[in-house]
């Protein structure tokens, strides 16, 4: 994997790449110094360089990068096709495609024997990513699957009881829909509440009953949503969707003590939240802790 | 006739003796029966108890009691129970039930009743002799009865079966009286036993636990346990939730210890341990254990009375975050230690080694355990193997895991460490046990050759290697379009307005249209205030030309000033009586004398044939004045409640 922390931040698209460092800029702007402060972006110029120069595939275009990634994921060299889908993902580039054959690479790693602990992980990060960005690909839907199944497996082989996880009461409810569902629905009903307010006031007596029912019906309704769309912008705006990409990771409280209970297994997904320097404050089903921010893969936030 | 005095004899003793020969005890049959007090008052109720036990199957039945004339009768209660006996003196199983009736005596008198009887294997039993009984007029103070029972065995309680049947003698043995000897002299456990007060009477079910804080995972040890005074049958048992709990039972035979005497308030009571179970919380908080309920019959309990135990509530907490070793499982408390077996030591690569690793110790032995992940290093498929012991009231137990593992890598592979960090609540700190597994030295080059005919972990690793992803798509070729739209949410503004604006335009509407008609009513009803009348009167008077029309003009005037000053339609009122009528609405006498002066000149001016003009003139200015007059009256006096007039705009001269 390239030196990609484990975060978001891709700070474009992939139709707008994160600009690169000219190498001609820096002869210029150094014509104007002195001969001392000259020599210093000399040094400078040249650090930047050797700290550019491994990552080749940096200075290539998202496009590019994908087309050797998936070249070489044919041709089995699935270190250098991992590289360069990582480095697509780095450059700030998004596409279900791209995650697709990042986590397909891990996958075939493993597949051939040259798996690296976290290599399940990073496959079912790569394809939720996937997933995220295309709800509807089926193949990555079953990729997931499979490295679930297979992490499933690899714990009842060491011993280790199957763990779900289930989310709490409120959690449960407000992810039934999309926060703009909520929100759609709240307005809605509240249409419907104005129109129960209107038929109530009319003189017709059948419309003066339906406007009865209909306006306490369309209040509730509209009780009932006003929180869980709140919720669900919370939920939006306050946490990020992770994966878990090392073979398990303990919750911890603030100070980095365990809080106990069973860790949190490998490519499970988990919602991030607040960091504090090298933590990061996830809730996995009702349990909340922190853990190391190396630990986890933060998905594409929509 | 000697010989027939003699064959008549023999007849006779052979009549007599027959049936007492008859009714002699099967072999093994031990019946018998008791009363209960030998002395009762008139209405005071007393008990005989027949106890029948026979060895073999067969089992005693319909227990009959005939009374004589005098003693009303109820029952008989009949309970079941089985005796074992196991001993160098000999093994025998005898079955028998236990009857009790109810007497109570009408009149005093001496009273002879007869033994009770029971069938015995095809034959009816006389339960001993008849007994007697003194009954004296009712005094109506609780009276002491001396102990008679000859039963001194306690109630075969806890039987399995789930039905628990208590037939005999606790009435006698503990005789319900309040107990006369200290508490001193109690054991210790009776002493612990002991309650200052009964929370039921004659049977309760207690629930004690030898600890109420805990740490999650440290066993806490319950035990329920049945008091009672008098004889019961248990049914109908229900066992508590303990949903919060991992339960292990601690009792091999519930029901059969013995039991303890201890003092309850002023009774002596028997308990008897009904359950005892080890507890482990599975989370922290204050946990409720639930109660232990079961139905109990008896004389003097009822007929499926329900007594359910206390509910103890266990404070549970996490063990201290200090200290914590990282990777401590919350839930892992004991004391324990891991031993390990690793074999063959020597293997070619991609070989198997087995691992056996052997947990053991004291607490909620745990389930699975921790292995080293090492690269090339492949663990598979534990086999599980447990057992749990209970030593000195503490749960503990040994745990084995059947490892196979493979090392793909040759070399002198290190397979690692495995460690179990716990917490131990009696020393209050934790603790990690840990097995070192050592290395292992793989030979490079191909795998070694199977053993012919062997089967097992090679065959099985084979299966478990069946490639989990083959069935997963190929790559993508190509950046295909896809929709980036996802949940974009919406704005709290937009939101908010989409929510509110409707009902609040709706609520805002009505609120208009409301006020609106509120508005329009009242200025229909302004239209027709007599003051505004007068007031429009008084431009019409300023408008009249000749003196008939000033006159009505003025007329008008006066009568709506006074509609709207005392609420009277004067118009209605006879003008002789209109003065008094106007003091009576509060207008002083001048004032009305006035109005009855302009009303009268009005009058004299409408119905002369050819008034002057000059006398047209005068009214309307009298009218005038007057309308002032009444309009300054009206301002300094309470307003009339039949119609409050509103102030007489223009009505000064």
């Amino acid at each position: 994997m390239s030196g990609r922390a484990a975060m978001s931040g891709r700070a474009s698209s992939s139709e707008h790449p994160r600009p690169r460092a000219s190498a001609r800029a820096w002869p210029d702007r150094a014509g104007h110094a002195q001969p001392r402060l000259r020599l210093a972006w000399l040094l400078l110029g040249v650090a930047l360089g050797a700290w550019l120069a491994p990552s080749r595939a940096w200075a290539q275009a998202p496009q590019e990068l994908f087309r050797q990634g998936t070249n070489a994921l044919g041709e089995g060299k699935y270190d250098e096709a991992i590289d360069d889908l990582e480095a697509f993902a780095d450059q700030g580039a998004q596409h279900p495609d791209a995650s697709y054959n990042r986590g397909l690479g891990y996958v075939q790693r493993i597949r051939a024997n040259a798996g690296r602990p976290g290599d399940l992980g990073r496959a079912a990060a790569s394809f939720e990513e996937a997933l995220l960005l295309r709800p509807d690909d089926r193949d990555a839907e079953h990729a997931l699957e499979l490295v679930q199944a297979e992490v499933a497996r690899r714990d009842s082989r060491r011993g280790k009881d199957m763990v779900t996880e289930r989310p709490t009461l409120d959690r449960l409810l407000v992810g039934l829909a999309s926060e703009r569902t909520w929100a759609i629905s709240a307005a809605v009903f509240a249409l419907l509440l104005a129109v129960g307010l209107v038929l109530r006031s009319l003189k017709s007596r059948p419309w003066q009953i339906a406007g009865r029912v209909l306006s306490p019906v369309a209040l509730a309704a509209l009780l009932g949503l006003v929180p869980l769309y709140l919720g669900a912008r919370s939920v939006r705006l306050t946490s990020q969707p992770a994966v878990v990409i090392v073979p398990e990771v303990f919750l911890a409280d603030e100070s980095g003590a365990s809080l106990g209970g069973e860790p949190v297994p490998e490519a499970a997904k988990v919602e991030a939240g607040e960091k504090r320097g090298r933590l990061v404050h996830v809730r996995s089903g009702s349990r909340a802790g922190w853990v190391p921010l190396g630990t986890i893969y933060l998905l594409h936030q929509r | 006739m000697r010989l027939a005095w003699l064959l008549l004899c023999s007849v006779l003793l052979a009549l007599c003796a027959g049936p007492r020969l008859a009714r002699a005890q099967p072999s093994g049959a031990d019946v018998s029966a008791s009363l209960s007090t030998d002395e009762a008052e008139v209405g005071e109720p007393f008990t005989v108890e027949l106890r029948a036990m026979v060895e073999g199957d067969s089992l005693p039945s319909d227990a009959q009691l005939y009374v004589p004339s005098g003693i009303d009768v109820s029952g008989p209660s009949v309970s079941t129970r089985v005796m074992s006996r196991f001993g160098s003196g000999g093994t025998y199983v005898k079955r028998g039930i236990g009857a009790t009736w109810q007497l109570v005596a009408q009149r005093p008198g001496s009273y002879v009743i007869p033994a009770p009887t029971v069938m015995v294997g095809g034959e009816r039993i006389t339960a001993g002799r008849s007994m007697r009984v003194h009954v004296v007029p009712a005094t109506g103070r609780p009276r002491s009865r001396p102990s008679t029972s000859p039963f001194g065995f306690p109630s075969p309680f806890g039987m399995p079966g789930g039905s628990s049947p208590f037939p005999f003698g606790i009435d006698s043995m503990l005789d319900n009286e309040p107990a006369d000897e200290p508490r001193t002299t109690m054991g210790e456990e009776a002493q612990k036993l002991a309650m200052p007060i009964e929370p039921e009477p004659y049977v309760f079910v207690r629930a004690i636990a030898d600890k109420t804080e805990a740490v999650v995972g440290e066993q806490v040890t319950l035990s329920f346990y049945v008091y009672y005074r008098a004889d019961f049958e248990m049914t109908d048992r229900r066992e508590p939730s303990l949903s919060d709990f991992i339960r292990v039972s601690m009792m091999q035979s519930p029901g059969a210890d013995a039991p303890i005497t201890t003092q309850v308030g002023n009774w002596r009571y028997l308990v008897r341990l009904l359950d005892r179970v080890a507890l482990f919380p599975l989370r922290a908080g204050k946990l409720h254990t639930g109660s232990l309920g079961a139905l109990f019959t008896g004389a003097r309990v009822g007929h499926r009375v329900e007594r359910s135990s206390n509910d103890l509530v266990v404070d549970v907490r996490e063990p201290p975050r200090k200290g914590r070793p990282p990777g401590y499982r919350l839930g892992d408390v004991g004391s324990y230690r891991i031993s390990a077996e690793v074999a063959p030591r020597e293997i070619a690569a991609d070989g198997t080694v087995a691992v056996q690793l052997r947990l053991q110790g004291i607490g909620n032995v745990p389930q699975s355990i921790d292995v080293p992940e090492r690269a090339g290093i492949e663990w598979i498929d534990p086999e599980r193997k447990g057992e749990t012991t209970i030593t000195a009231g503490r749960v503990g137990g040994w745990q084995t895991f059947g490892y196979v593992v493979r090392v793909r890598d040759p070399g002198n592979v290190y397979l690692g460490e495995v460690v179990l960090p716990t917490y131990d609540p009696d020393r209050k700190e934790y603790a990690v046990a840990r097995v070192d597994l050592g290395n292992v030295q793989v030979r490079g080059g191909t795998v070694a050759p199977r053993p012919a005919g062997s089967v097992g972990a090679d065959d099985d690793a084979k299966k478990e290697r069946a490639d989990p992803f083959a069935s997963i798509g190929p790559a993508k070729l190509s950046l295909r379009p896809f929709d980036r739209a996802g949940d974009p949410g919406m704005a709290p503004r937009t939101f908010w307005s989409l929510v509110l604006v409707p009902p609040m335009l709706v609520l805002l509407g009505g609120g208009l249209g409301r006020g609106w008609r509120a508005l329009r009513r009242r200025q229909a009803l302004r239209r027709q205030d007599p003051a505004t009348l007068a007031s429009r009167a008084l431009g019409d008077l300023s408008r009249a030309k000749g003196a008939k029309d000033q006159a009505s003009a003025a007329e008008r005037v006066v009568h709506l000033s006074i509609e709207a000053a005392t609420g009277l339609k004067a118009r209605g009122v006879l003008l002789t009586d209109l003065g008094q009528e106007l003091e009576n609405r509060g207008l002083e006498r001048p004032l009305s004398e006035e109005v009855c002066a302009v009303l009268g000149l009005c009058s004299d001016v409408r119905f002369e044939p050819s008034p002057d003009r000059a006398a047209g003139e005068q009214i309307s200015g009298r009218a005038r004045q007057l309308v002032a007059r009444i309009s300054k009256a009206r301002a300094a006096r309470p307003a009339p409640t039949a119609a409050p007039p509103a102030s007489v705009r223009g009505a000064q001269p």
